[in-house]
Parts: structure tokens; sequence; C-alpha cells
């Protein structure tokens, strides 16, 4: 939303070592499989979900810890421009990175609708996850919003492990929807693979996806409208 | 909606939820657009944080501030401010230049201009060219403090806040930001100024407020020609033989009391501006051969001493 | 924005975005359950890549089989029966369905280590199920939709998922299931 905040957070990231080697070594084998299976995994790659953790990881909280915002906020630039900027620069990042590979899907026997298909599915993972990012990191310090959303998966295991387990009623359904819970709002994603086939998009699936994402987008705006930025000196 | 002008805090306390320290207790200030405004004080007083609240990164608890009748975070308060801070965190990939130029744009000034602002910016705080093709992160403490005031500077705000400014930065460079201080000034930019040296802020400032303890515990008008009491330290030539007697009775005669006497010194205690040239034109009367006299302490100096319960803190403040 | 506009607001466009979405999530969750998709109630031993079901059902590309000849299935072909519980009105259950059995890699995968057999809750629709399901459901200690169970021909359990974490989790789950019975291994595709 803001041209030079979207801007400098886009070089940001490229200019990341880490990032860019990371992401770099996910592309290339991401294509090589792509190459070898001839395209046949095109429509379950998590290679978007990765990207998305990888540029999204610490967008707020790494910033808030370094301090760089006390000098944004003194700008004539709201909050949530901020926000919103950095989200869509991470976002863009991503998803031209999750693009690549499927440009060697395109030579192979994969059909172009199934590509594009995976194209954007791949690119809804990315943005998806990056907005769950984008939320914890709001609240958490550096790179603390992975390790939440590590934190979150572990609970996810828990209640599957624990559904399993279970005898009694109750806590197998408790543990069952806890598991297709945490799913929905932390791993936000939509499948189209079927799609491809004439199948038509479910909208309670699309509006779960839309939903989702904004959701996390509202959280990171309260949060840091809220947040006070305090350095001791004396 | 009166357009009142100028910075007005009032009543504004603030306590740190960790460790419940109370940062801020009932501090109310007024600063007139265009004056020079000092906030000193002792460590702990609370003056990061009166900046933190100014500038509309912290909320206080109770009170209210207002520039130019709107609250800090209004959007029309962010364009007319510019912020020094005292540590200059910036993102680690910028060159200077970039950083600047990052800046220009927040601010929303024209792209059109923005490369030669930027240079005009550099040269106008003594920063060279080959400096702005350099990351940031590889800048001593005083390019630091340079840009940060360039940064601060660009658009042209009314409201210049700066915490601790010329810190770590060469006499040339004190120099400097004096001159470009003073030339803002003579803008009309209203100038807030959180400083530990306290010479730069008797020179700089029209107004002092001392912070102690949260509280604002005296607001001192400078340059207006002080009724404060004050030790003066004579120095009398060298090797001249100092008559004790004769000391004593000029001190009198010009409404003075001797304090001690060192060799070839003596420090007189005088009522005011008026007591002091009464004294040294008493001493210079009797013949006693004075060279120079100065204050003992700084007016502001003198402050940090002045008891307020137990956070009496050493001349200069600690720090 | 006017210059007294605070820098801190949430603007109203988000706001509104986030509630329109909400309330077409609740809403089409609850018309979904309502209606559901009209999966055939007695499994059809469907081909890969055929839709099962009445037409404007959706694609599901596990073969499915017919309980009373899958145990002798899987007795034959050396694998694994997988056993899906699920409901019409299960929101899950259909997020299954759309993300694993209608996806061309993971159906190839689960046809090929299972012989997967479903069993669909009535309850809710016609008050009862079957005796079979009824049964089936009670053996294997059913308390929540979805419900996958592998066993091997003659009964013994390798694992189970409950509820849906996700396409790449249910699919390592059943390798790993898969794995446990040490008969055929999984072809990948990838």
């Amino acid at each position: 939303m803001n041209r030079e905040l979207f801007l400098a957070t886009f070089e940001q990231r490229l200019k990341s070592p880490v990032r860019m080697t990371l992401s770099a070594m996910l592309v290339f084998f991401t294509a090589i499989g792509f190459l070898m299976t001839r395209g046949a995994g095109i429509a379950n790659t998590p290679h978007g979900y990765l990207l998305g953790l990888i540029f999204a990881g610490g967008v707020l909280g790494q910033e808030f810890s370094s301090g760089v915002p006390h000098l944004t906020f003194t700008r004539p630039v709201p909050r949530h421009v901020y926000v919103l900027s950095r989200w869509a620069a991470v976002c863009a990042v991503a998803v031209l990175w999750t693009l690549v590979p499927f440009v060697t899907a395109f030579f192979m026997t994969a059909t172009a609708p199934t590509v594009l298909l995976g194209m954007l599915e791949a690119s809804l993972q990315a943005v998806g996850i990056a907005s769950v990012v984008l939320g914890l990191s709001a609240g958490l310090p550096g790179l603390a919003d992975l390790g939440g959303l590590a934190a979150v998966g572990m609970i996810q295991n828990a209640a599957r492990v624990a559904g399993a387990i279970a005898q009694d009623a109750k806590v197998a359904a408790f543990a069952g929807m806890t598991v297709s819970y945490v799913d929905a709002w932390f791993a936000p994603h939509l499948v189209l693979s079927a799609a491809a086939y004439g199948q038509a998009l479910s909208p309670h699936a699309v509006f779960q996806y839309a939903s989702t994402v904004v959701f996390w987008l509202v959280v990171a705006v309260l949060l840091v409208n809220r947040k006070q930025l305090s350095y001791a000196t004396d | 909606m009166t357009n009142s002008s100028g910075i007005v805090v009032e009543g504004v306390s603030k306590t740190y939820r960790r460790g419940g320290r109370r940062a801020l207790d009932g501090v109310s200030l007024t600063v007139q657009p265009g004056e020079a405004l000092g906030i000193i004080g002792p460590n702990g007083a609370g003056k990061t944080t009166l900046f933190g609240c100014l500038l509309g990164h912290l909320r206080p608890d109770a009170g209210s501030i207002s520039l130019d009748g709107r609250p800090p975070d209004a959007i029309g308060v962010k364009a007319e401010i510019g912020f020094l801070p005292e540590r200059l965190l910036f993102d680690r990939w910028m060159t200077g230049a970039r950083f600047l130029r990052h800046h220009h744009a927040l601010a929303n000034l024209p792209a059109a201009t923005r490369t030669a602002d930027v240079l005009r910016a550099f040269e106008r705080v003594g920063l060279d060219a080959e400096a702005g093709r350099r990351q940031v992160k590889t800048y001593s403490r005083g390019m630091l403090q340079r840009i940060g005031l360039a940064q601060a500077l660009l658009a042209r705000p009314r409201y210049l806040f700066l915490d601790e400014p010329a810190s770590g930065v060469d006499p040339a460079g004190v120099l400097l930001f004096r001159r470009i201080l003073s030339d803002a000034r003579a803008e009309g930019t209203t100038v807030i100024l959180n400083s530990h040296q306290l010479e730069q802020v008797e020179r700089i400032c029209d107004r002092v407020a001392f912070l102690r303890a949260g509280r604002v515990e005296s607001v001192e008008v400078l340059h207006a020609g002080a009724a404060v009491k004050r030790h003066l330290r004579v120095r009398f030539a060298a090797g001249a033989p100092l008559d004790g007697e004769s000391l004593a009775r000029a001190a009198a005669a010009g409404g003075a009391t001797v304090i001690t006497t060192l060799p070839g010194e003596a420090v007189c205690a005088v009522a005011d501006d008026t007591g002091a040239t009464r004294l040294l034109a008493s001493l210079l009367e009797a013949g006693l051969p004075v060279v120079e006299a100065r204050s003992e302490e700084s007016r502001l100096e003198r402050l940090f001493l002045e008891p307020s319960g137990p956070s009496a803190a050493p001349p200069g403040g600690a720090s | 924005m006017r210059p007294t506009d605070s820098t801190r607001i949430l603007p109203r466009w988000l706001l509104v975005l986030l509630v329109v979405l909400l309330a077409g999530r609740i809403g089409f969750g609850l018309w979904e359950r309502s209606h559901g998709s009209t999966k055939a109630v007695a499994p059809s031993a469907a081909g890969f890549g055929h839709a099962t079901g009445n037409p404007g059902s959706k694609i599901d590309r596990v073969a499915w089989s017919d309980f009373a000849h899958a145990l002798s299935m899987a007795q034959a072909s050396r694998r694994p029966v997988l056993y899906e519980y699920s409901a019409e009105w299960c929101g899950p259950c259909h997020r299954l369905s759309d993300e694993v059995f209608a996806d061309a890699t993971s159906a190839y995968e689960i046809n090929a280590a299972f012989v997967p057999v479903q069993f669909v809750d009535r309850r809710q629709e016609e008050g009862h199920n079957s005796a079979v399901i009824d049964s089936m459901q009670e053996a294997h200690v059913i308390r929540a939709f979805p419900t996958l169970v592998a066993t091997t021909a003659d009964g013994r359990e390798l694992g189970r998922i409950v509820g849906y974490p996700g396409r790449e989790e249910v699919r390592d789950s059943l390798r790993v299931f898969a794995g446990r019975a040490g008969g055929t291994s999984i072809r990948m595709g990838m």
C-alpha cells in the first residue's frame, strides 16, 4: 500500500543471505523433483508453504526487536499501512520464488491447466502461511513467530495422538475437532487439483481460506496499533 | 476548535507494567512555538519516557499531550516532526543514501527532487557523497549522528526532537550541529532537546525543564541574567602574594563572602549577577590582581545538587 | 487521511472485509452441512478416475471396495485395509475427501497400498445406520468423524487418524501405517 515500504521490504528480503540461500536450495530441489517425476508431483508440492515461512518469518518481530520502526513511526505513515505493505512485499517475494520451479514443469509432460493450477495453489499456500506468520510476528519478537507456529504444530500432533488412543467419546471428538481447527486456522490453503477435472470449488473452502487470511491481517494490525515502542537509555 | 500552537503536556503519568515503575508522575509542560526547550535530569528521571509520549510511541496512562492542538498519534503531527534518536538503528543493508531516500519517500516528499534533496542533506551535516554509498552499518558513531540529524531535518519539521544529539561527535561536528540547530531555529523550528551535556543545553535552549523521579521539579529560563546565588571562583595573577585580610575586606565591601582560599584562587559566594559585578569591581579597586572569574558550577549543574529526596545526583548527572 | 486522523486505526474496509468473509464461511459451512454432497451410501467398486455416486457428487479417485469383498481382497493381495468413517454433515470429512481422495497422487497411493472401504454414517439423515456400519463403528471404537483406521487383513489395527490434519499429514501417516503392515510398499508418484 505504501510503495516505499513495499519496495524496501522487498529489497530487504532479497538482500538477506540466509533467506536467499534457503529458498534457492528449496526451489532447486523442487524443480529437480518436478523434472524427475515428469511433473507428477505438481499438485502436492509443499514448497509454497515453506517459501512463505522463509520470507515471512520475523517480518514484524525482527523489525521491532531491531528498533527500526521507532523512526518509521515518526513519519506520516499509518501503522496499518506499514503492516500491510510489509505483508504484501513478503508475499510477493515468496510467490515469485514459488513460481520458479513450475517453469521447469512446463517443459515436461504436465498439461498447462495442471501447471497453472499448481502454481495458483502453491502461491495461495505461500500467501496463506505468510498471513499466519504476520499475525504471530506482530506479537512475538525476533523469529519467535516461527517458534509459535512450531508449537501450534506440536499441539496439533498431540491432539492427533490423543484422538487415536482415546477411549472416551468426548475426548476423541474434541481431539478430532482440535486437529481440524488448527489446520483450518493455521495452515490456510485451497486445494485446486480437482478443478482441473471440472470439479467446482466449494464456496465454503474459498471463504474459509480468505477469511483465515484476512483474520490474521486484522490480528497483525490490531497488535501493531497497540504496540508501545520503548527503548531504555537512562 | 482552537488552533493552539506549540506543545501542551498536561498531567501526564505513565507506569511501566513490567516492574511497576512509575516513570512519569503528573508531568505538565508547555513548549511555545519557536522556542528551544531543554529536558534534563538524572538517570531514571523519565526523560526518555516523556520523549516517547511526545512522539506517540508510548501511550500515557493519564493526562494529555497535544502538538498544535492534535494528539501525537495524528498523521498531521507526524508530517511535522523530526526525530533524532539516541541510538540509531537502521536496516543493516541500507546505504546512507538509500536510508535518506527511504525517509524522504516516507515523508511524502516529491520524488522529483529526491536525489538533489538527499545530496543537500548530506552536505549540510558534513558527510561526503562517498559516505552515502557505504552501508550504514559501517558508519562510525559520529557519522551515525550526522545522518540521523540529516534524516530528522529532511522534511523541514516544525518540531525537532533531539535525544542526546552530538554525543560521540568530534568537536568540529559539535560546532556544526550547533550551527545547524541555530539555522533551524531561525526558520522557526521548535526544538526539544534531551541531553546530559549541560553546556550544550545552556547554549542552545531558551528554557530548561528539570525532571527528577518522573516530575518536573523546575523550569529555568536561561539567558535572562540570573537572580541566582552562586559561587564565583576568582583567579589571581601567579606569583603575587595574596593577603587574606584585604581579600576578605574587599569581598565584604562588594557584598560577597569568601568561602575558601587556595593558592592563587578564592571562591566567593555572590547573590546574583549584580553582586558578581560589585565583587569584581571591589577586588580590582583594592588592587588585587584579578585575572579570571568563573562560576564554580553552572546553574544547571546546581539543579542536580539540590536535594529533593534520596535521588540527589553528582554534578553533571550520572551518565 | 485527514491531518487529525490517528495513525493507529484499524481501517474500516479491512474490518468489513473480515466480517463479510467470516459470514460467508459460516453461512456456506452451514449450507454445506445441511445439503451435503450426494455421496453414494453403498460403497461402489468404481474404477480409478471415475466419479462415484450420483451426478453432481464430488470427484473421488479412491477405489472404494465393497466391504463384503474387502477382507478377502486384502488377504489375496497382501495389503492392509483402510476404513474411512465419515458423515455427510461433517465438514472436515469433506475437506478430507476434497483434498486427499480427489487428488490424483494421494488417491493413487491409497489405492496402491490399501484396500479402501468407506462407511458413511446416516444417523443424522435417516435416524439409524445399517447393521454393518453400526457394528464396524463399534468394533473400531469410532467416536469422531472423520476417522481413518488401517488394519491388517486379519483385523490387527495398524494405526488411525482422527480428524483431518491436512493432506500431507494424512499421506505421511498412511505411509507409516502401510509400513507397519510389512507388505507391499507404497510406490510414490513423487
